[in-house]
């Protein structure tokens, strides 16, 4: 590596010259563009996290909601949050909840038809 | 807002508190862009890959170690999506081609002002060591974590860079 270093310096390479060459790059900041695509791709996750959660009220809806008790959900979600998850997780997650009860609700109804 | 280090930053980022995006931008852009310059020598291939980078490091930032170096975990991912790209446009020279001082390809846009003629002359990833050792002060090892190869292949590269070097010196 030495060698490496010392090769350079013969070819007459100056690190402050590549370092001057450098700093002299013209630079015109693209923050805004760069933030956009971002803001763009994020909303592409917002929209797709959308998706899941209207799909997952759709089923809850289709599977009998009246059997979710509303306190238990106010309860879930003041518990997800106290553990520092961000507004939409807790979200996505009570409502993968209230899905859950929703099946466990039709399963023991079916479970109990069959039987009665 | 108080003077927040990478790892502050990142972790405000990671809790979805997008305004400390720009913060990191404002950091880092500069500093990827002239390394994406380097290896590129276009203006507007360095602006979208340096976008690009950004895009993707939001992406994986989860993936991200909090404690270690952003900057060569960022270094990386511009270092790359730079060769991705000139692999994409056949413009990708590295040492091992024993060609590395052949102009890789007639369409490179090349500004001789800014950059000197003995490094444009360099295959990519010799010019990418240089840089980065000498610009970016890295050591060897940050270096190869960056290149993602091992100190064998990089003692290897610099070798036959040192070959090349060696001729190009000769023969003036």
């Amino acid at each position: 590596m030495d060698e490496f270093d010392k090769i350079l310096k013969e070819s007459g390479f100056e690190k402050e010259e590549l370092i001057s060459q450098m700093d002299s790059i013209p630079f015109k900041s693209n923050k805004d563009k760069i933030l956009s695509n971002i803001y763009k791709q994020n909303d592409k996750y917002k929209e797709t996290i959308l998706y899941i959660i209207i799909i997952t009220i759709s089923i809850c809806i289709y599977d009998g909601l009246k059997n979710v008790n509303i306190d238990n959900l106010a309860l879930v979600y003041g518990f997800l949050r106290t553990i520092d998850l961000t507004p939409i997780y807790t979200t996505i997650l009570v409502l993968l909840y209230t899905a859950l009860i929703s099946f466990m609700f039709l399963f023991i109804k079916e479970e109990s038809g069959q039987n009665s | 807002m108080a003077e927040l280090n990478d790892d502050q930053i990142i972790k405000y980022i990671l809790t979805g508190d997008m305004k400390y995006l720009s913060l990191l931008i404002n950091k880092y852009e500069i500093f990827a862009y002239k390394y994406a310059y380097s290896l590129l020598y276009n203006h507007h291939e360095a602006e979208d890959i340096v976008s690009e980078s950004f895009l993707k490091a939001y992406e994986k930032l989860d993936k991200y170690n909090i404690g270690t170096s952003f900057k060569n975990w960022f270094l990386k991912i511009v270092h790359n999506k730079c060769i991705d790209f000139l692999r994409a446009n056949k413009r990708l020279v590295f040492t091992e081609d024993n060609n590395s001082y052949e102009e890789s390809s007639e369409n490179i846009i090349i500004n001789k002002t800014i950059i000197s003629q003995a490094l444009d002359k360099l295959s990519h990833d010799m010019r990418a060591i240089i840089v980065l050792r000498y610009y970016y002060s890295l050591d060897y090892k940050e270096i190869c974590e960056i290149l993602d190869i091992p100190i064998g292949t990089l003692s290897s590269r610099l070798n036959r860079g040192l070959k090349n070097m060696r001729k190009l010196i000769e023969e003036g």
